[in-house]
């Protein structure tokens, strides 16, 4: 469900936008894989809380795998990619404590009472919770329940615990679970300007700048962030996307489109009855059913209910998805799709310039702004850029790229970015260059970022991107 | 009523993510607390150096030694997830660092699908192996702070049988 975005550290500034050079299939030594040269359809898939990195990799892969099953050759390739948020959740208990003291307390003083009146049918659930404890039910115990670390790490390991203490514990995770609603529910407006939002809408719009047709995927909290991004995006570009929710919190999925809840989803359930007490915008209503018995104790997992095989829900979603690729439109503004492409950009001092030496020797600047493989497109000496050098799908070869920088003229330091894009990835590199260097910068300009291109194996190339 | 929707809060229980080793059909953690658990240093033991902690390599070889293909991605993964946690963070390199980390822990990752029954789940188990106590998982949250807001293209089938045979079962 939720995380609270602290403003960007100048290290997480620094890794902003995107990696990951995964092995790409080529049709020829010297050709690129269709697949990036006409890229088809894209999903970009936004993970829920509490999902490891790992975990949501192997989450949009296997909807990538999904979803390519279900499509039929005319309607092409599609790529999924995960835009990863975070599962850390930097001083929750202080945020809690700002955001509403007196709610919080009031929750988690009724769910103690509850739990301490526990008998019935209610202790039989404390019995089976008691049973069915796992690694993670601990884990989110870390912020409120873990006393000492001793006793952390204890109970973390015990399978069984006593009903009355499963009790407490269930008690103390609805308070948990209510309270970082409150705090999503107070600050979801910021994440407009979280790092993950940003990376989302630059990724966005790069795609629809290849003239993909684009559908945002949200699971949990991950519709939070799709949102946010969907929002960030003008009318013209929201022509070319369309959004897809699964176990939204949120009220909405952006641009109206459909999603899938479970009636008994237990952490949207949880979030719906904070957001009851709280005031906040309640959830969008539960609309499908998780088959019975729910695999899961929640009814919340994105692989294991909401896509098992052979679900009513996986059904539902995957068509939802194939059914917003036909509501949305391919841009008309297509900027190209090159194998490589480098963006320079900077600030109000006149002229930095970007220098590639490329595989073959060739050295593109201003002065040779045709290569052997790319094309230096302008050369900007009145400040700000962009300068962009790229590489086409048809021309790009094996061997390293080496990108870099001359800070040519300015009269005060200057900050440089340069982006990179390649078929599968894109990240931002941050230069700052202290002294302009005229023309004695030109044979040995500031090393920025090498992209290798080699071959691992048959038909197989990888863009590696190193700094 | 209250019970009701106290019966429904029983979707505390595990937190707002996904499911875990015992609910997803994943390995068992039960028995006594492992003395790692109780290091005092984030690395722990690790006595032939090869980058996984000995009781998380125990753990892969007692856990998964019915599925014997898995292993040496599951290793490689929880060599990653120890560099992540072992991370100097104090540094201005582990950015860098921290995103190398995680693309090679992607794209390992996904070399379990097809090699275990719920891929997802035993990615969740083995995380938790390595991340075991208080002190390894303040750890693992700067990691996860430095790597939000990445994206990942997911492999296809292809792309990760050429990458599985080879560099992905570097372990």
């Amino acid at each position: 469900m939720t995380r609270f975005p602290r403003r960007a550290t100048a290290l997480a500034a620094a890794l902003l936008l995107a990696f990951t050079p995964w092995a790409a299939p080529v049709a020829s030594a010297q050709g690129i894989s269709p697949r990036y040269c006409s890229p088809g359809d894209q999903v970009f898939y936004v993970n829920g809380v509490r999902t490891q990195f790992a975990e949501a990799v192997i989450e949009a892969t296997l909807l990538q795998d999904e979803l390519r099953e279900v499509r039929t050759p005319d309607e092409g390739p599609v790529t999924v990619t995960l835009i990863y948020n975070r599962t850390a959740i930097p001083n929750f208990q202080a945020e809690v404590q700002r955001v509403s003291p007196t709610l919080a307390g009031r929750l988690w003083n009724r769910a103690a009472q509850a739990a301490s009146n526990a008998k019935g049918s209610l202790k039989g659930v404390a019995e089976a919770v008691a049973q069915d404890f796992s690694l993670e039910q601990i884990d989110v115990l870390r912020a409120w329940a873990a006393e000492s670390k001793a006793e952390y790490d204890r109970m973390r390991y015990e399978r069984r615990v006593s009903p009355s203490r499963a009790a407490e514990l269930v008690a103390r995770l609805e308070a948990y679970i209510a309270a970082q609603a409150l705090v999503v529910g107070e600050k979801v407006n910021e994440l407009a300007d979280s790092e993950e939002v940003a990376s989302m809408t630059s990724r966005i719009r790069n795609a629809i700048d290849r003239g993909q047709r684009v559908v945002l995927v949200g699971f949990s909290q991950g519709n939070f962030f799709v949102n946010m991004a969907y929002r960030n995006l003008s009318a013209e570009e929201q022509r070319s996307v369309a959004a897809v929710g699964v176990a939204t919190p949120a009220r909405e999925v952006a641009g109206g489109g459909p999603h899938t809840t479970f009636e008994t989803d237990r952490v949207v359930g949880a979030i719906r009855m904070a957001s009851e007490a709280s005031g906040f915008a309640a959830p969008l209503p539960a609309n499908a059913r998780n088959q019975s018995p729910s695999p899961t104790t929640l009814s919340h997992s994105f692989t294991a209910d909401y896509m098992r095989d052979g679900s009513a829900s996986r059904t539902k979603i995957l068509g939802d998805i194939q059914a917003a690729f036909g509501r949305v439109t391919p841009s008309e503004r297509i900027i190209g799709s090159g194998a490589i492409t480098a963006t320079l950009t900077w600030g109000d001092q006149p002229d930095v310039d970007l220098h590639v030496f490329e595989p073959g020797g060739a050295h593109v600047y201003y002065s040779a702004m045709n290569g052997q493989s790319g094309t230096l497109d302008r050369d900007d000496t009145n400040s700000w850029g962009p300068e962009n050098y790229v590489v086409t799908c048809e021309r790009v070869t094996f061997g390293t790229y080496r990108i870099g920088l001359n800070f040519f003229a300015g009269y005060q330091p200057e900050t440089a970015r340069v982006e990179i894009r390649t078929p599968d990835a894109q990240r931002q590199f941050e230069v700052r260059l202290d002294q302009a260097r005229g023309f004695s910068g030109d044979q040995s300009p500031v090393p920025v970022v090498n992209i290798t291109v080699t071959q691992e194996g048959e038909g197989v190339v990888r863009f590696a991107i190193d700094r | 009523m209250a019970r009701l929707r106290f019966m429904g809060a029983l979707g505390v229980i595990a937190g707002l993510g996904a499911c875990g080793p015992f609910a997803c059909g994943g390995p068992p953690v039960s028995g006594p607390v492992p003395p790692s658990v109780y290091d005092t240093t984030i690395a722990g033991a690790d006595s032939d150096n090869d980058g996984i902690r000995d009781d998380v390599a125990a753990f892969i070889d007692r856990t998964y030694r019915d599925a014997p293909q898995a292993i040496p991605h599951l290793r490689a993964m929880a060599a990653d997830t120890q560099a992540a946690i072992t991370l100097d963070f104090s540094t201005p390199a582990a950015g860098d660092q921290a995103q190398q980390i995680a693309e090679e822990l992607g794209r390992t990752s996904t070399c379990l699908i097809g090699r275990v029954q719920d891929p997802a789940a035993a990615a969740r188990a083995l995380h938790a192996e390595v991340v075991n106590n208080g002190m390894r998982g303040e750890a693992y949250d700067q990691f996860d702070t430095l790597v939000s807001g990445a994206s990942v293209v997911a492999p296809t089938a292809e792309e990760r049988a050429a990458y599985c045979a080879g560099e992905g079962a570097r372990r």
